[in-house]
């Protein structure tokens, strides 16, 4: 981006819209605090006071309970109070506009926005348009980003793999629709990661994709030769509707991972989903349940880097 | 201010270390110059178990400083509950690094008893916190910076005025 | 008021004087046109310095949109009509996409009435092609010819069914009417906001293919050789389309073309950050895309210039990108954005200049008589040496959205309608 409001002085972290824009050492910033937030839940207080008297308010326009979860429990770690607020998008596309609904929040006095919105650059949208004390976190904006998700995963990969800077690594499914794909491949690339494949059929493929930094393939088997990572996405069943794929059954066929398939990959090769999986669609249970997958460590995880966010948000 | 000799002051601090040290007590370093002084004392005393602790988690002036996590994280390796806790530091100055220790200890913990040695007191204090030894007391007109570092295996004072 | 302009560059493409020379303006009508005129100086007369001044007649905006909606069809017209005569143009080709639609003889007659009551510029209406502009039944196209439409156009709106615009092309070749299209294959634009390219992949914001563009013109040239139909396609933005231009036109097709002055002068990267301004349509494409329109400009496959007018209120652009709505309120930046054009790739001053005036005239069928002698000419005068930025506050026109938010050099300071100066700078 080529004005970027994330980025305060002294390259800080002021809202989190997008991977894109950031640095690496922002990145390495978030992975170390990320660190220093591991194991909070053993303690005897499984809190810590950093976000004392803040309020973190969840702002979702679009449903989700497990992301919405997610940061309801950092920030409680971080011992902040939580508000959470569906607003239902239909009832907001009625007259009221984002801006009113935000300028309303604001009088609760939030120090941060964890925004989620069916519009790519809704996030971006609020920040630009609001208070610049209160700081936006993006928790996942239409086909755009969502951010953490892309920063927990390269954080779980930073824990298996020694150097980004000599991994293969697949990013496998719906790459055309998914916020998700846009983060890990903006994340993948500031760390430095050599080759970076995405593997879908045209269908599911965005425009132009090579000039996100990546290597397009059409077919899994070629994809996956001797890749170190592999990160599956989830398949949206609303894709069949708009004639996208024939079938999920033909999908699993032609891009589900199974383990022959995951072969060809190298022989320490991880798995990474975001969750929730299709099972039978996009991953086979052989490998959801195998040692190469990673699905479970990354909700632990996924808690740190978030909390590592909210708490960089503050600093002055 | 006076020539201070290091290795002067770390012999009393390690004979009062000695003196105090008994079988119920855990000896916890603060990041990082606390922590030089526990090594010091590992290798000069019986002292074997001891924890560290990184403050940053409680510090009261992120708004300020920033978030610093340079430092390795709090490691604390028993349960502290009734022990009698050695809590060491290389400088007592404003008292604010041993306000979020202490509550740092607390995260894991009701200890019987904290006792606080520093090899430096700097007397002045923002907070009603004092040690129970300290080697080397300087008086609050010095405005500068010191700090204990280890550099090849030998400890050294950086004093910067 | 006379008027005696000293040394001042005429662009006029009707008599084709591109010199710098002197225009006496005597009782509303050109006297004379030569060098060296000397009249005495009466308190009648006013002599006009030409430096860096361009004296362009009539100047016609082939695309625009009045929006003129509901109850306030009056005082937004008028206020739309200022801005266009502050901007210079002086003949406006409107789009039937107001509200109401026009699709009716009466509402032709009334907005060329109200245009004309304000001795202001002079609207030049198309008319809808089919009834409400859906694409199902056919407007009474002789009956609205008559009541003064230029042409036929179905605006931004295209039509689906294929049968229904074999009738209209059919129906309209008939009466040797013009059909102004725009090439927007519906199922392929629908619920698309840019181009679809990298910007739009890495924002995630829903793009439009080309074929959109591509494929309706391919149809449009095929149904223009069957029916033999006039027609002329409205803001053309890819490359693509250039050549298929330029090949029916070789063929001997009855065709001509417009490009918007945003695509000529913005790119897809003028999107990043979201910025909605430039949230427009068709949508800003490729920098390889503007320089083959540039290139059509040149070599005549593309006749006209529009400034593709677009006033939309700013609440409506104070949205995440995809909920806002497109359009930029071009009028006031058109003339100094055209010269841009001109300065930065190249293309004489006289060349241009025919895209805005005699071309477009031309095809909705006007005489266009330029600078011809003892008429009551309308023209503008524009000055090269002012340097400004389109603000809001003294921006004219309803529209407050420009998606031109950058320094512009030169102004359009005078312009004069029949023989009449109705605008002056400052």
């Amino acid at each position: 981006m080529k004005n970027n409001i994330q980025i305060k002085k002294g390259n800080k972290l002021n809202h989190l819209l997008s991977i894109d824009g950031l640095n690496l050492e922002i990145i390495q910033k978030i992975f170390s605090t990320a660190d220093s937030f591991l194991n909070i839940e053993k303690r005897d207080v499984k809190k810590v006071p950093l976000l004392r008297g803040k309020t973190v308010c969840n702002l979702f326009f679009e449903n989700s309970t497990r992301t919405r979860t997610t940061f309801e429990i950092a920030a409680k770690r971080l011992s902040a109070d939580v508000i959470n607020l569906n607003i239902a998008t239909s009832s907001q596309s009625k007259g009221e506009s984002i801006l009113d609904t935000v300028n309303n929040l604001i009088a609760m006095h939030s120090d941060i926005f964890v925004v989620r919105h069916n519009q790519s650059g809704a996030p971006y949208f609020i920040a630009k348009n609001i208070n610049p004390d209160i700081k936006v976190i993006n928790a996942g904006d239409g086909n755009h980003e969502h951010p953490t998700q892309g920063l927990l995963d390269t954080y779980t990969i930073s824990k298996y793999k020694k150097d980004f800077r000599s991994l293969k690594i697949a990013i496998v499914g719906d790459i055309k629709h998914s916020r998700v794909a846009r983060s890990e491949i903006a994340a993948l690339n500031i760390l430095g990661v050599p080759e970076i494949r995405v593997i879908a059929p045209k269908t599911l493929m965005p425009a132009d994709v090579e000039n996100l930094g990546v290597h397009p393939y059409n077919d899994l088997k070629y994809g996956l030769k001797g890749v170190d990572v592999v990160m599956m996405l989830r398949l949206q069943k609303e894709r069949m509707d708009k004639a996208l794929i024939p079938s999920e059954h033909e999908y699993f066929k032609t891009y589900g991972l199974n383990m022959n398939i995951l072969k060809l990959a190298k022989n320490d090769v991880i798995v990474l989903h975001p969750g929730p999986m299709n099972r039978g669609v996009e991953i086979d249970s052989t490998v959801a349940d195998s040692k190469h997958a990673l699905i479970l460590p990354q909700v632990s995880y996924g808690i740190a880097i978030r909390m590592a966010v909210m708490a960089l948000l503050m600093e002055k | 201010m006076k020539k201070i000799d290091l290795n002067v002051l770390l012999q009393n601090f390690t004979d009062y270390f000695k003196k105090i040290y008994k079988k119920d007590c855990y000896a916890i370093g603060i990041q990082s110059g606390g922590n030089l002084l526990v090594n010091h004392l590992k290798k000069e005393t019986k002292l074997k178990e001891c924890g560290h602790i990184n403050i940053s988690h409680h510090r009261d002036d992120l708004k300020i400083s920033g978030f610093q996590v340079k430092e390795k994280n709090t490691r604390i390796t028993k349960d502290i509950d009734n022990k009698t806790i050695i809590l060491i530091d290389d400088v007592l100055h404003t008292g604010r690094t041993i306000r979020a220790a202490m509550n740092e200890i607390f995260d894991f913990g009701r200890p019987k008893k904290i006792i606080l040695l520093v090899l430096i007191d700097r007397i002045d204090r923002e907070l009603p916190i004092n040690a129970d030894f300290a080697a080397y007391k300087i008086d609050s007109n010095f405005k500068g910076n010191i700090n204990l570092v280890e550099s090849n295996g030998k400890l050294g004072l950086i004093i910067e005025k | 008021m006379n008027y005696l302009f000293k040394n001042i560059l005429v662009l006029d493409p009707y008599s084709e004087i591109n010199t710098i020379t002197d225009v006496l303006l005597r009782n509303n009508k050109i006297e004379d046109i030569k060098k060296n005129i000397s009249i005495k100086q009466t308190k009648n007369t006013k002599i006009i310095d030409g430096k860096d001044k361009i004296l362009i007649p009539d100047i016609v905006d082939i695309y625009c949109d009045l929006k003129s909606p509901g109850h306030e069809y009056k005082d937004i017209l008028e206020t739309e009509l200022k801005s266009a005569l502050k901007s210079g143009l002086t003949t406006l080709v409107c789009h039937p996409n107001t509200e109401p639609i026009l699709d009716e003889p009466s509402l032709i007659k009334n907005l060329i009435s109200i245009s004309k009551k304000e001795d202001s510029v002079r609207v030049a209406p198309l008319a809808a092609i089919t009834k409400k502009l859906e694409g199902l039944q056919l407007a009474e196209m002789m009956e609205l010819e008559q009541g003064g439409a230029v042409g036929f156009s179905q605006a931004e709106n295209s039509i689906q069914d294929t049968s229904i615009l074999l009738k209209a092309f059919e129906y309209a070749s008939t009466f040797d009417f013009t059909l102004f299209l725009r090439a927007n294959e519906s199922s392929l634009s629908e619920n698309t906001y840019a181009n679809e390219s990298q910007v739009a992949t890495r924002l995630g914001i829903k793009g439009q293919n080309k074929l959109a563009e591509i494929i309706e013109i391919q149809k449009y040239i095929e149904l223009a050789k069957l029916t033999n139909a006039k027609i002329h396609i409205s803001k053309l933005s890819c490359r693509e389309s250039i050549g298929l231009v330029k090949k029916a036109k070789s063929e001997k097709v009855n065709i001509t073309c417009d490009v918007s002055i945003n695509n000529l002068t913005l790119t897809e990267n003028d999107i990043d950050n979201y910025n909605t301004l430039c949230h427009l349509q068709p949508p800003l494409r490729s920098v390889k895309d503007k320089t083959a329109l540039i290139q059509g400009l040149k070599d005549h496959t593309i006749d006209a210039i529009c400034s593709d007018h677009c006033p939309v209120e700013l609440d409506r652009k104070q949205l995440p990108f995809e909920e806002s709505e497109p359009g930029s309120s071009n009028f006031e930046t058109f003339i100094s954005l055209v010269f841009k054009v001109a300065n930065e790739n190249k293309i004489p001053y006289s060349e241009i200049i025919k895209k805005i005036s005699i071309n477009p005239a031309n095809i909705i069928k006007e005489k266009y008589l330029g600078m011809k002698k003892n008429t009551k000419a309308t023209f503008t005068i524009f000055d090269k040496s002012i340097i400004w930025r389109p603000n809001v506050a003294d921006t004219t026109s309803s529209g407050k959205n420009i998606a031109h938010q950058y320094e512009m050099n030169g102004k359009v300071i005078m312009t004069f309608i029949n023989g009449k100066n109705k605008y002056k700078y400052n």
